[in-house]
This record gives structure tokens, C-alpha cells and sequence, in this order.
């Protein structure tokens, strides 16, 4: 499940920037320098993954279309990336379906499934991972099978 | 208002009950499935939980009652509505919980204030200085436990490496009251010492720990002998794990359900693992840390886990419907009966029958559940209905007798 995306192409180190969720990636460095994170990019199927390594441990990767929309993201790790700057102008959605959702008695892994949002986010100290990802952004050929 | 939500999730009655099956693959021996009436446990090392809702009626997490105490004193404060929490290390108190009662920070530990953030997966994070305190639980005592008290309003917000509050206009994220967390404080008892372990301690950026200051506050590495650790592990006996034991639910579920927690695993006769099968868990970062295999729908699950501090079981199942896109509650329209294998990491394995009920056709004013499920498609989290009828084992990593940390029944 939690493989590494199998990458076609070449990896490539990247000075590159980063963008959370629905940004764009010419627009914002600001993941990379706030994760204080070693970062690379590979393309494959017609989209370009950058992947993330905090020093915490905490790989996120971050998917990236030809338009240079973050269309989604993936992470896995010990720690919970901060959700605020990964999902961008789409976490006050997200952050009030939590609200809603902690008062209605859920304590479990999350599974937000809005119209044009989806959050995944599972595990517990050690061990966290999870995705999210825009439907309306991902690139045709692109199936959430892939975002991982 | 929460009992509103409640209900808009579990009303009425209630169907087919969640059942253990033996069988199953290669770990052979037992399964301990279905528990008949049991034995009422007794000794100064069981203490009595009971799922009930808690302060806020949250269905299927399991409370009981503490006692904390400044250490090496007398002075002590009960603590109620402690939520048990096989799946985090660590004893977490709201500081509105413990009644002005002052607590001091581990000589030695990193400072001048020494504090930690644990995140939550829902974006939510507990904030608040960690301090030593006896921990009383039954006839037992935990000397001088790190411990997290949450929300301490004297002591500030999270440092910007943790979370940061940048949006002004979004509810807040930090766990800072009882509706927030459900109880006055979390009781993790999972399978290691510590909440944190390694990667604390040889990792200055590890985004829990911090030290604070004047100056604000900013991340270090901290041995794992100040990390806040599990009570249990601090007991002078009976320090290897625990045993959660509850009685079945009809398929109707209960207003509520008491039963025991027992600590220690074969150290003494009501502890005794008997003929339960062990599932050994993950115990390092690389191996997944506390997690099993769980193959559902003839797909493997590496992050499958146990876990009473999850209030049903979530599992990846796009067939089954969810009640609504607020929740992720399985509502489907006639109750399901369901398996899934489990296999821990030494490959002992067992199939388990289950079934999920309509969560919106459950009583809304019952608390406690067998059949409550719902998705999430990384995993398989074996929550709270799936500790009902049954007597479950939960060893700590590197405790005496335990060469790898398990979940046993």
C-alpha cells in the first residue's frame, strides 16, 4: 500500500518549489523551507511527483500536474505533516468537516469524501500516513490509485 | 449539541453482532473469540472500565478512573472519565482536570520548560508541558511518569515548528477541553514504553518535543527516560502489558458495558496468557511500529492495527455506503456480514467474522456497540467493537518476558 510511486522517469534533483494542495508550483516555496526538507521530483504519467524528506522522517510527496497544479498529496511517517500547509486554501473546508466530525463522536481514521475534496489521513504515534487529493484537478489519465 | 450529532448517526435498533470465528491460518492454536460468561477477574492489578460515552456520549470508547499525584507526595487528585487508548503511549491529563494540582518538571529533563505536541489525525494536536506525577490505577503505582498536561492555559500556545494557528478564522486545532477530547485525560497503554522512542531522542527536529523558554520555544532531542512514557511500564509488577477484557453486546447494542483491566501478562493467575495466540506487532519505524497485516477482500493491509481509542471498525470498502460525507459511519441498508484475516508479523493468523450494522439504525441513546463500522481505505483499524467478547492482551516492547510487543486473544 505504501509503496513509493513506481517513478518511469528520470529523478532528477530539484531546486524547485513546492505548493500545497490546488496551488501552484511556480508560486510557493514555502513547504520545503517550512518542513526543512530534502526534496526531489521525478515525472511519470504526464505529471511530476516531488517528494519531500523531512529530517523528522516524514516523506510527503506532492503531485504536480502539467499545468503546475498540485492536484494532490501523499505522505507517510512518524510524524502528521502540518495539514494546514499541505491542503492550503482547501483546509478550512477540511478543517471544519473535523470539527463537525469530532462532535458527532468519530475517533477513527479519517475519510473526508466532499464533492471536489478527499482526505485520507490514518495512524497513531509512529506511524501516520494519508492523502488528499482534488478531484476536479487530477489530470484525465491519472486514477487515485496512483496517489500514494 | 453533541448528542444531536449522535444521534444523527445511531438511532434506533440495532443488528447482527460482531463474532469471533477460530480457524484461520497459520497461528493455529486458539482464538478466543467468543467469550462466555466470564470470570470475574479480582487482585489489586484489575481495575474497572466501562464503556458508557464518557462526559460528551461518544459511543464505544472505554473509561475509567485514576488517581494523580504530585510526586513523592501525598497530594493527589482523582481523575474520571480517563479514556483508555490501546492505540498511543502515555498518559495525557487536561490541565482543567486536575484540580490545581502542581506537578514539576523531571529533574534533568530539557528546559527550562519542557514540553510536546502530539498530533492528532484529524489536524487536531494536544499541547502542554510534560511533568512527573505518581500514577494510581487499582492497586497499582506508576512512580514519577512523564505525563502531558494538555492545555495549559499558563503556559502558551504551540510553537510555529509544531502547528501554527495562522488562519485566524478557522476553528481551532488544538485539543484544549473536555468536548474536545472526549474525557478529562487519555490513557495510552499501547504496545511501548514510550510515546515517541527513538526518533525523539536521536533527532533534534523531531516535532514533538521542545524546549521553552523566554524566548519561545524550539525542538530537541530527548532521551527516552523523560519522554512521557506509558504507566503501565512504571509499575514495580505487573509492568508488561494489559489485558482489556469486556463482555459481549447483542447486536442491539447496550447503554453501556463494564468490564476489567488487568496489568501484566503471565505474572500471575489472572494474568495468564493461556492458550490466547499471540500477533506480533511492528517495533521499529521500519517495520511499522505497531501495526499487523490484515487482508480483507483478498488484499493485504500493512497498517492494520488494534485499537480502543477507534470507536468502530474502519476499513476500505467502497461497496458499503457511509451515512453521510460528514461522517465516514457505515450505513448500510440491511446489516453485513463480513471477514478478514489478520496476520501478525510472526504470521500468525486468524480470519474474523464480524458484521456492520446501519449505523443510523442504531439506539441513539446506547453507547456501546459491536457492530459499528466505518471506512477508510489505507487500513484495517480494529476498533472498540472488536474488543467486546473478547479478553485482549497488549505487551510492551522490552519489557520483562516480552521479546517482541504483541496483541494477543
Amino acid at each position: 500500500m505504501r509503496r513509493f510511486l513506481i517513478l518511469i522517469s528520470c529523478l532528477v534533483l530539484s531546486p524547485a518549489v513546492f505548493a500545497a494542495l490546488g496551488g501552484d508550483v511556480h508560486t510557493i516555496t514555502a513547504d520545503q523551507a517550512r518542513m526543512r526538507a530534502q526534496l526531489r521530483a521525478a515525472a511519470s504519467n504526464g505529471y511530476t511527483v516531488h517528494e519531500l524528506q523531512t529530517a523528522a522522517g516524514v516523506a510527503v510527496r506532492e503531485f504536480v500536474a502539467d499545468n503546475g497544479k498540485v492536484f494532490a498529496i501523499a505522505w507517510e511517517g512518524p510524524n502528521m505533516p502540518d495539514l494546514e500547509q499541505l491542503l492550503g486554501a482547501y483546509f478550512p473546508e477540511f478543517n471544519a468537516a473535523m470539527s463537525t466530525r469530532r462532535k458527532a463522536g468519530i475517533r477513527g481514521p479519517v475519510a473526508l469524501q466532499h464533492d471536489d475534496l478527499i482526505v485520507e489521513s490514518n495512524g497513531r504515534m509512529r506511524s501516520f500516513f494519508g492523502r488528499a487529493y482534488v478531484p476536479s484537478l487530477l489530470p484525465p489519465q491519472v486514477t487515485p490509485d496512483e496517489i500514494q | 449539541m453533541r448528542g444531536q450529532f449522535i444521534r444523527e448517526f445511531v438511532l434506533s435498533c440495532g443488528l447482527a453482532l460482531l463474532t469471533a470465528c477460530g480457524g484461520g491460518g497459520g497461528g493455529g492454536g486458539s482464538n478466543s473469540g467468543s467469550v462466555t460468561a466470564p470470570v470475574i477477574p479480582s487482585g489489586d492489578n484489575v481495575q474497572p472500565i466501562s464503556v458508557n460515552g464518557g462526559p460528551s456520549a461518544i459511543p464505544n470508547l472505554t473509561f475509567t478512573s485514576i488517581s494523580v499525584c504530585t510526586a513523592n507526595t501525598s497530594q493527589c487528585q482523582t481523575i474520571d472519565n480517563v479514556l483508555i487508548d490501546t492505540g498511543s503511549v502515555g498518559l495525557r491529563v487536561l490541565s482543567s482536570a486536575l484540580g490545581g494540582l502542581s506537578l514539576q518538571q523531571q529533574p534533568g529533563a530539557p528546559g527550562p520548560s519542557f514540553a510536546e505536541c502530539v498530533p492528532f489525525v484529524d489536524g487536531s494536536y494536544a499541547w502542554g508541558p510534560v511533568r512527573i506525577a505518581d500514577v494510581k490505577i487499582a492497586g497499582q503505582i506508576a512512580s514519577s511518569v512523564p505525563i502531558q498536561i494538555v492545555a495549559d492555559p499558563s503556559f502558551g500556545t504551540a510553537p510555529v515548528p509544531c502547528f501554527d494557528n495562522s488562519s485566524p478564522n478557522t476553528t481551532p486545532r488544538a485539543i484544549n477541553s473536555v468536548e474536545a477530547l472526549g474525557g478529562n485525560a487519555i490513557l495510552g497503554i499501547g504496545n511501548f514504553r514510550e510515546d515517541c522512542g527513538l526518533n525523539c531522542s536521536t533527532l533534534v527536529q523531531n516535532d514533538y518535543y521542545y524546549g521553552c523558554g523566554i524566548n519561545g520555544c524550539a525542538e530537541i532531542a530527548v532521551d527516552p527516560m523523560y519522554q512521557v512514557k506509558n504507566p503501565i511500564a512504571l509499575f514495580p509488577v505487573d509492568n508488561n502489558g494489559v489485558i482489556i477484557q469486556l463482555p459481549s453486546v447483542s447486536s442491539g447494542g447496550a447503554a453501556s458495558i463494564n468490564g476489567w483491566m488487568i496489568f501484566g501478562i503471565n505474572t500471575r493467575d489472572n494474568n495468564a496468557l493461556g492458550n490466547a495466540t499471540i500477533y506480533t506487532v511492528g517495533d521499529s519505524l521500519s517495520t511499522s511500529p505497531g501495526n499487523i497485516t490484515t487482508n480483507y477482500k483478498g488484499i493485504d493491509y500493512k497498517q492494520s492495527f488494534f485499537d480502543s481509542g477507534s470507536n468502530g471498525l474502519f476499513f476500505p470498502d467502497n461497496s458499503i455506503p457511509i451515512c453521510d460525507n460528514a461522517g465516514v459511519f457505515f450505513c448500510p441498508s440491511s446489516p453485513l456480514s463480513l471477514s478478514a484475516k489478520i496476520i501478525g508479523q510472526n504470521n500468525a493468523s486468524l480470519t474474523i467474522s464480524f458484521s456492520i450494522a446501519n449505523a443510523k439504525s442504531l439506539n441513539a441513546s446506547f453507547n456501546a456497540f459491536s457492530n459499528l463500522g466505518g471506512k477508510y481505505n489505507g487500513g484495517f483499524d480494529w476498533g472498540m467493537s472488536f474488543f467486546f467478547g473478547r479478553k485482549i492482551f497488549t505487551a510492551i516492547a522490552g519489557q520483562p518476558g516480552i521479546s517482541a510487543p504483541y496483541v494477543a486473544f
